[in-house]
């Protein structure tokens, strides 16, 4: 059974956006992917780990604003969990995109909320992960149409990345 | 080649049609496009993939830098 399904199951109304390669693969950019995140209300998060830890994840590490687990089997996905405030997940919810994922309906982040979450990713990531999220803004201006130096993608930079990563990005795409 | 690579080459012909003399790039995974494989196709040989990956060195590391202790606001 998809990850998915199980989680939608096991939530009993708790919501939950799909985020990561996943969400980047729903809006146009098919790359390759090891994990599944996931991205939820703190409010919920003893709920969340709850849930996942009774679908037989191992937590793995806690950071905090995040959680990494272990799936109990080798051919699922291993799963990330992603906090924030109840207003900010109400934010990201309510414009989110319906998607059907492994043949499971989600919902994933608006293609500018998705945008937002990678440019933080960009600023905080470290490691070859910046390689990766630097790769999926790119791509993801490009094979949707978006004009890189439109007004709103520099806003966006400059509130949740800064503008020597703005700068990079027109870069990679002149 | 890795199996995207195919895919991107794959198109890249029925687009340009069947023109032998042309040399079609590498894409390494990146597409310039959006691509013809369904989401859950290529989700499916990401997920084939998942048990060979794990016992590749280094994955647990790699795995590490993944999280982002920063919280996210709007």
């Amino acid at each position: 059974m998809s990850l998915f399904e199980q989680l939608n199951r096991a939530a009993a109304g708790l919501r939950f956006l799909v985020i990561g390669g996943h969400a980047v693969i729903e809006h146009g950019f098919q790359r390759g992917t090891e994990d599944a995140d996931i991205l939820v209300s703190r409010d919920d998060r003893v709920a969340w780990t709850k849930i996942v830890t009774d679908l037989g994840y191992k937590l793995i590490r806690d950071g905090g604003a995040f959680m990494q687990f272990e799936s109990p089997e080798p051919s699922q996905w291993d799963l990330d969990l992603m906090m924030v405030p109840a207003e900010t997940f109400g934010r990201l919810l309510a414009t989110a995109k319906a998607a059907t994922l492994e043949g499971v309906a989600v919902v994933v982040p608006s293609l500018t909320h998705l945008l937002a979450l990678k440019i933080h990713a960009l600023k905080h990531g470290r490691g070859l992960r910046t390689l990766k999220d630097l790769t999926d803004v790119a791509q993801l201006l490009s094979v949707n149409r978006i004009d890189p130096k439109s007004a709103w993608l520099r806003e966006r930079f400059e509130k949740h990345g800064d503008m020597e990563l703005y700068e990079r990005v027109i870069q990679l795409l002149s | 080649m890795n199996e995207s690579s195919n895919y991107s080459l794959e198109e890249s012909r029925l687009i340009y049609g069947n023109a032998g003399e042309l040399e079609f790039p590498d894409w390494s995974g990146h597409l310039p496009h959006r691509s013809r494989v369904s989401n859950d196709v290529w989700l499916a040989y990401c997920r084939s993939n998942l048990a060979k990956i794990r016992t590749r060195p280094g994955y647990a590391e790699g795995r590490k830098q993944d999280g982002i202790a920063a919280e996210f606001r709007f």
